[in-house]
């Protein structure tokens, strides 16, 4: 029997509906650290389903499609003419929203790695885009906080950002979210809504921390990385929505100490403009725009990332506290 | 012949953030950043102006020599062209 759960992001109802699968079960792992709502009307509803022919399942938008995501072994298109998207993972992953609509389904075939990809990238695209049609805009950062002041760590996968908010979290700050937060834009500035995802712990980091020694061994699937829920990791209360104090763009480098270098706003602007999925017209400058506004009112950092670690989350918390 | 008054194409998205602007050409993704007199060009790109118009206003703004300022313009229409940026209003 078909089954909803409501989660509440950034103040808006997603709900995730459908028959009890290892789809929904995967789902509701990655969102176990996200809040609840107890209401009965959602903004955005996924439909989420297992089956033998995902391709088939989903039916493909007219007119011309452009791609809009790059990821090996998928193609993810969007229609202009329609505002839809169609993500397509090798057929055993399949995605189809209408994100200012807020409807999205997401069908995958049993297989271990469909679920993942389905679960993760498939679910993960469409809720940015349906966010992005209501006022909420993706980065692709961590954030940590100490005294209430919140620092985002930006990046693309690889970066090291992860890394440097597990070691941050180490040293004593608070870890609100691993991947991704969404800004809003308010009347003075923009707010920053961490999105409470799983954490995903690569081999490299696991090895640097001891205490995720037991994360050492081969992760489960292709993507490369294990699974821990955020609230193992840290003690953030949900809902809580700061303004960001501080930028940083970490890189990793063989050096013995970090380095700070400060960013103008035109370099943190054109750093972060890659956060901006190509899609609809009006949502994309809306999302520019309101990168513009955080590139400047907040100070931003070129991180140079040392072997200092025990380091690190001091050099953090003296820009947050001052 | 009328002459060249370059306006943006319809799918650049643009922001100045300070001293900078950022542009995104939404069908491919592609972004670009234009600094200090770039920025100040790529703004005053709106179809009304040609680029002799263009050059006067930046060469005053920089209080910089006309001849560098055309050349510069020249190169950076030229560029914003090929990256199908900017088309003739």
């Amino acid at each position: 029997m078909s089954a909803t759960s409501r989660y509440l992001i950034d103040g808006l109802s997603i709900a995730v509906a459908g028959e009890p699968s290892p789809l929904r079960e995967r789902l509701n792992a990655r969102l176990r650290s996200v809040p609840r709502d107890s209401g009965r009307m959602s903004d955005v509803t996924f439909d989420v389903a297992i089956t033998d022919a995902p391709r088939s399942a989903l039916p493909r938008p007219e007119g011309e499609a452009r791609p809009i995501y790059e990821h090996p072994g998928g193609t993810y298109s969007y229609f202009p003419a329609s505002d839809e998207l169609l993500l397509d993972y090798a057929g055993i992953a399949v995605a189809h929203a209408r994100p200012l609509a807020g409807s999205i389904r997401i069908r995958a075939t049993p297989r271990a790695d469909a679920i993942e990809v389905a679960s993760h990238l498939m679910f993960t695209l469409p809720l940015v885009e349906a966010l992005k049609r209501r006022g909420r805009f993706v980065v692709h950062a961590a954030a940590v906080a100490s005294r209430e002041r919140c620092a985002l760590i930006a990046g693309s996968t690889g970066a090291g950002k992860s890394t440097l908010a597990l070691v941050c979290a180490r040293g004593g700050l608070d870890l609100l979210s691993d991947d991704l937060v969404f800004v809003e834009r308010k009347v003075n500035g923009v707010v920053v809504h961490p999105f409470r995802d799983e954490i995903g712990v690569g081999r490299e980091t696991a090895v640097l921390l001891p205490e995720l020694a037991r994360y050492r061994g081969d992760p489960p699937f292709a993507l490369g990385k294990h699974a821990i829920p955020l609230d193992e990791m840290t003690t953030s209360r949900a809902g809580w929505s700061p303004p960001p104090a501080v930028i940083l763009f970490p890189l990793v480098t063989k050096g013995s100490i970090s380095r700070l270098s400060p960013m103008t706003a035109g370099e943190t602007l054109e750093a972060l403009a890659g956060n901006v999925l190509p899609t609809e017209r009006a949502a994309s400058q809306a999302h520019l725009d309101a990168l513009g506004v955080l590139a400047t009112t907040c100070p931003s950092y070129r991180m140079d990332v040392g072997r200092d670690i025990d380091d690190q989350p001091r050099l953090v918390k003296d820009m947050l506290e001052t | 012949m009328d002459p060249f008054r370059p306006l943006p194409t319809p799918g650049v998205l643009s922001r100045r953030a300070l001293a900078s602007i950022v542009l995104i050409e939404i069908e491919s993704g592609r972004s670009y950043a234009l600094d200090g007199a770039g920025a100040l060009m790529w703004e005053l790109c709106d179809g009304s102006r040609t680029s002799e118009e263009i050059a006067r206003v930046v060469a005053s703004e920089y209080r910089a020599d006309m001849r560098v300022v055309n050349a510069d313009l020249d190169e950076l229409l030229g560029r914003l062209r090929e990256e199908g940026l900017i088309r003739a209003a």
